[in-house]
């Protein structure tokens, strides 16, 4: 029993060098960016002095459900109904404290509207002005997670004042922590 | 009883039963060697990593998993990547976001260690730790084509002092490396210890290895090699470049230059945000670890087990000894007090050959694979957190030696001084 954890440490460099390099092959198939993975979103969130930029992209199917320009009745009605509450604002909750005020939003939607075949993604851009940047400690996805029924899974990364970090959210873990460690 | 005198007699009770102690001292002593290695190799990894990207907004290579870049091009670890044109690192350059880059070039070695061919803006751009910029202990920068700077580990090493002449190896293994033979490079600079690779790092300009490669192919040297003044002369332009370190004007457009180096296109390039790609490595890393700490919480379970095995066993041998000692007016208590004193003995003497044993065993690995674990110290000091881990196994092992201490008090009163027929 004894000699097994010699073991163990003995051969620890080996191993991280063994599940590094499997690391790196999961990272090619499933993290370059522009990957199309249906379920699967990737946001960027950059805030310096008062700007708070949030870039999203995603399939078009985790929040329709169909890649395609609509075409039934009822694919009609849900693409006229998720553009508007889209150009509403922005799907995040932010602390009161930061004082963010939403100044440009931009979308690519109406390209979904010229599209007959194969893949499509989604990319929304947020910009916002705050008060008070370093009180933004925290962005709720929640609603995000609520009006994309197939989303699953956001790969955010995120940086601000020289730190950069990586956060996966799900629907049960919606809230992107912007603290250091 | 006077304490003094419980706890001679405690210790020469366990004394008289030493073997199976001894072992049980070791397998303690073994898990707590691997809980402490695990947790201290956590640790240091962390800050080291950390340490050596500060400002550092985005590193570019050729198109690979962002881990592997980062690994390769930062920490030389890992497989190597694939290089990227020259002409491309030209145009980063000129693109209006970039602040500042700095090249870099790997393959090349010196008695095992990294050389990095780059240019001097690695000394007027390269933040590491807080913002800090690289210090010259001696010396300045290369300027010459035959000129080299060395890290302080380096200097350490080989005990290397300016003016010192040395060559350069093709690849990284020090057997099989091929010796630039003819090509004298002469060390012009010996930087300040950082706590990063560069440390372990010679460091020399990109023409340098283009010169000292003149004539190659595919990997294998030439009968062509030039004088050090047709060299100097002839220096080609560098062709391929490894990896590229670059910071921005303004941190906030780093998403979007990424997304342009990534569309880049004359060659497939990625652009990996350094603080974030290593935080989705620890995430990977976690695993790994909460497996690790598993076999050692494991291991640990299994050798406090054996402990109260070991404190109950004896127990009918012991039976005489201590009916003996509550005949001679020894109290309820201090029977306690004598399983408390073996266990608090043992477990003190396991802490201290289990923090042995992890510097014997680290300082092993150390030797073994010097590349891996250049950065942890050969005597890294406990933390807090690990000395307070260890107080409450401690305290653990106390609560179990309450079990055979109650089972012992207990049949002393029973059947004490009969004898077992």
């Amino acid at each position: 029993m004894s000699i097994k954890p010699l073991i163990y440490t003995a051969l620890f460099p080996l191993l991280l060098g063994s599940s590094l390099s499997a690391y790196a092959e999961d990272e090619h198939h499933h993290h370059e960016h522009g990957a199309h993975e249906h379920g699967i979103a990737e946001m960027d969130v950059a805030i310096a002095g008062k700007q708070l930029m949030i870039d999203l992209e995603s399939p078009a199917h985790n929040l329709f459900g169909f890649e395609h320009a609509p075409q039934t009745k009822q694919q009609k009605e849900l693409f006229e109904q998720k553009r508007q509450q889209l150009r509403k604002g922005a799907p995040f909750i932010l602390p009161q404290a930061a004082g963010c005020r939403l100044v440009e939003r931009e979308d690519n939607l109406d390209e979904l509207q010229h599209k007959t075949g194969g893949h499509s993604d989604l990319d929304f851009e947020w910009q916002f002005e705050c008060a008070d940047t370093a009180k933004l400690n925290v962005i709720d996805a929640k609603p995000l997670f609520a009006s994309w029924p197939h989303l699953l899974k956001l790969r955010v990364e995120w940086l601000r004042g020289g730190v950069q970090s990586a956060q996966t959210l799900d629907k049960h873990a919606t809230e992107l922590r912007l603290t250091s460690e | 009883m006077a304490f003094s005198s419980l706890i001679r007699l405690a210790l020469k009770s366990a004394w008289s039963r030493k073997a199976t102690l001894i072992l049980s001292l070791f397998s303690v002593a073994v898990s707590i060697a691997l809980l402490i290695g695990v947790d201290q190799l956590r640790n240091h990894t962390k800050a080291h990593f950390m340490n050596s990207l500060s400002g550092t907004d985005l590193i570019v290579g050729a198109r690979s998993g962002p881990v592997n870049l980062l690994l390769y091009s930062l920490f030389h670890l890992g497989e190597a990547t694939h290089n990227i044109d020259y002409q491309s690192y030209l145009s980063l350059q000129k693109m209006p976001q970039i602040d500042w880059t700095i090249p870099l070039s790997l393959g090349d070695s010196h008695r095992g260690f990294q050389v990095l061919g780059t240019n001097q803006d690695l000394y007027r751009h390269y933040r590491y730790a807080d913002k800090q910029a690289l210090q010259f202990a001696a010396g300045k920068p290369f300027n010459d084509l035959y000129d080299v700077v060395i890290g302080s580990e380096v200097a350490r090493r080989f005990h290397y002092s300016l003016g010192h002449k040395l060559t350069l190896a093709h690849g990284m293994n020090p057997q099989h490396a091929i010796e630039h033979k003819g090509q004298i490079f002469t060390v012009v600079g010996i930087l300040e210890p950082t706590g990063t690779p560069i440390d372990d790092s010679l460091q020399v300009s990109l023409k340098a290895l283009e010169a000292i490669h003149v004539g190659w192919h595919n990997g294998a040297p030439s009968g062509l090699t030039l004088t050090p003044e047709l060299a100097r002369k002839l220096a080609p332009q560098p062709q391929t470049l490894t990896a590229v370190l670059v910071g921005l004007k303004n941190p906030i457009m780093t998403f979007k230059v990424q997304r342009k180096i990534n569309q880049f296109a004359d060659e497939p390039l990625s652009a990996i945000l350094p603080g974030a790609t290593l935080a989705k490595f620890w995430k990977t890393l976690g695993m790994f670890e909460k497996s690790l700490w598993a076999i050692g919480a494991l291991v640990l379970a299994a050798a406090l087990l054996n402990i109260l095995m070991v404190l109950l066993a004896p127990l009918n041998e012991r039976r005489r000894e201590i009916a003996i000692l509550r005949a001679l007016g020894c109290h309820a208590g201090d029977v306690f007090k004598l399983f408390a004193i073996e266990t608090a003995a043992l477990m003190l003497s396991a802490s201290a050959v289990g923090i042995a044993l992890f510097y014997g065993l680290l300082n092993l690995a150390k030797y073994s694979f010097p590349q891996v674990l250049q950065f942890m110290p050969s005597l890294p000091l406990l933390t807090t957190q690990e000395l307070a881990g260890l107080g409450l196994l401690g305290i653990l092992a106390l609560a179990l030696s309450l079990i055979p201490a109650y089972i012992a008090y207990k049949r002393s009163l029973h059947d004490g001084l009969t004898p077992k027929l």
